[in-house]
């Protein structure tokens, strides 16, 4: 809720979005119940996607991506709802992101829901941790943050490989090397724990 | 004609290393090719090794997809509320 004022004005951004900030144009006011019907389907995944991001500034980044979408709503071509919103999500937060990083503001314990240093769990940890879906999760952790990114896109979300090489703006073919790899890691973290056969 | 890596002795089976390289898309149901779809399935329950692989790969998949059913609802219901307040 906090950051909206800041960007009250529509960046823009590569989802032809241009427009700044007015009254919406009279036009809107028919498809705005079709607008809410359509979009509110896809905000669990907008906020996952937004987590993988911005932590917990996850929240503020979907709301700016549903306000800049409902500012947006007639120039939407009709065709790839998910795709497009997640195109102005990832632009939103790519701009953010070169506004405010390195001070991450406001509220410090809730900030990294990630943090990359968690991947030096310690042996011990992991003697502990000898669940399976547990040290699944702890291993998706230790991963570097672009193959853990596609695996959550594709395996949380249920993206497919185009719809994660969308929000992640690279080829379909990185997409899967980054999967084939980032699970094959996974993989080895869960063979080293006994947890499954070892590689073949 | 498409080259499915099919073994032509067998014609609905593949080689291992077939099985292998479209495991991924095969779990993802990314695999266009009905066919090899098909023959992926087929070996896949033949095959001890890959039949094992196959299975780990399920195994840690649907345990990251555990990972995000755990929305907190109060999150979602305050984005709900953003969204019809929008209108
Ligand atoms: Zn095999």
């Amino acid at each position: 809720m906090s950051v909206i004022s800041e960007s009250d004005g529509i960046d823009a951004i590569g989802a032809n979005v241009t427009s700044s900030s007015r009254a919406l144009p009279e036009i809107l006011q028919a498809d705005r119940p079709e607008f809410a019907e359509s979009v509110r389907p896809e905000i669990p995944i907008l906020l996952h996607v937004a987590r993988s991001y911005s932590g917990a500034e996850a929240e503020d980044l979907v709301q700016e991506t549903l306000t800049k979408a409902f500012r947006a709503w007639d120039r939407f071509d009709g065709r790839y709802l998910r795709a497009w919103l997640l195109t102005i999500l990832r632009n939103t937060a790519i701009n953010a992101g070169r506004k405010r990083r390195p001070v991450l503001s406001g509220d410090a314990e809730t900030l990294e829901q990630h943090p990359d240093s968690s991947l030096e769990a310690s042996p011990q940890d992991l003697a502990e941790s000898n669940d399976f879906v547990a040290s699944v999760k702890k291993a998706i952790l230790g991963l570097s943050s672009h193959y853990r990114i596609a695996v959550e896109l594709v395996d949380i979300d249920g993206l497919s490989y185009q719809e994660a090489a969308d929000v992640m703006g690279v080829p379909v073919g990185t997409i899967m090397s980054r999967l084939h790899r980032g699970r094959r890691q996974v993989k080895e973290v869960l063979a080293e724990q006994g947890l499954i056969g070892g590689e073949q | 004609m498409i080259d499915h890596g099919l073994d032509d002795d067998h014609p609905k089976s593949i080689h291992c290393r077939t099985a292998a390289r479209c495991l991924q898309q095969y779990l993802d149901s990314e695999l266009r090719d009905e066919v090899l779809v098909e023959a992926i399935s087929y070996h896949l329950e033949l095959c001890r090794d890959c039949g094992m692989e196959a299975e780990t790969y399920s195994r840690i998949k649907v345990a990251i997809a555990s990972e995000g059913k755990a929305f907190d609802s109060e999150t979602m219901v305050r984005l709900n509320r953003f969204l019809d307040e929008l209108l």
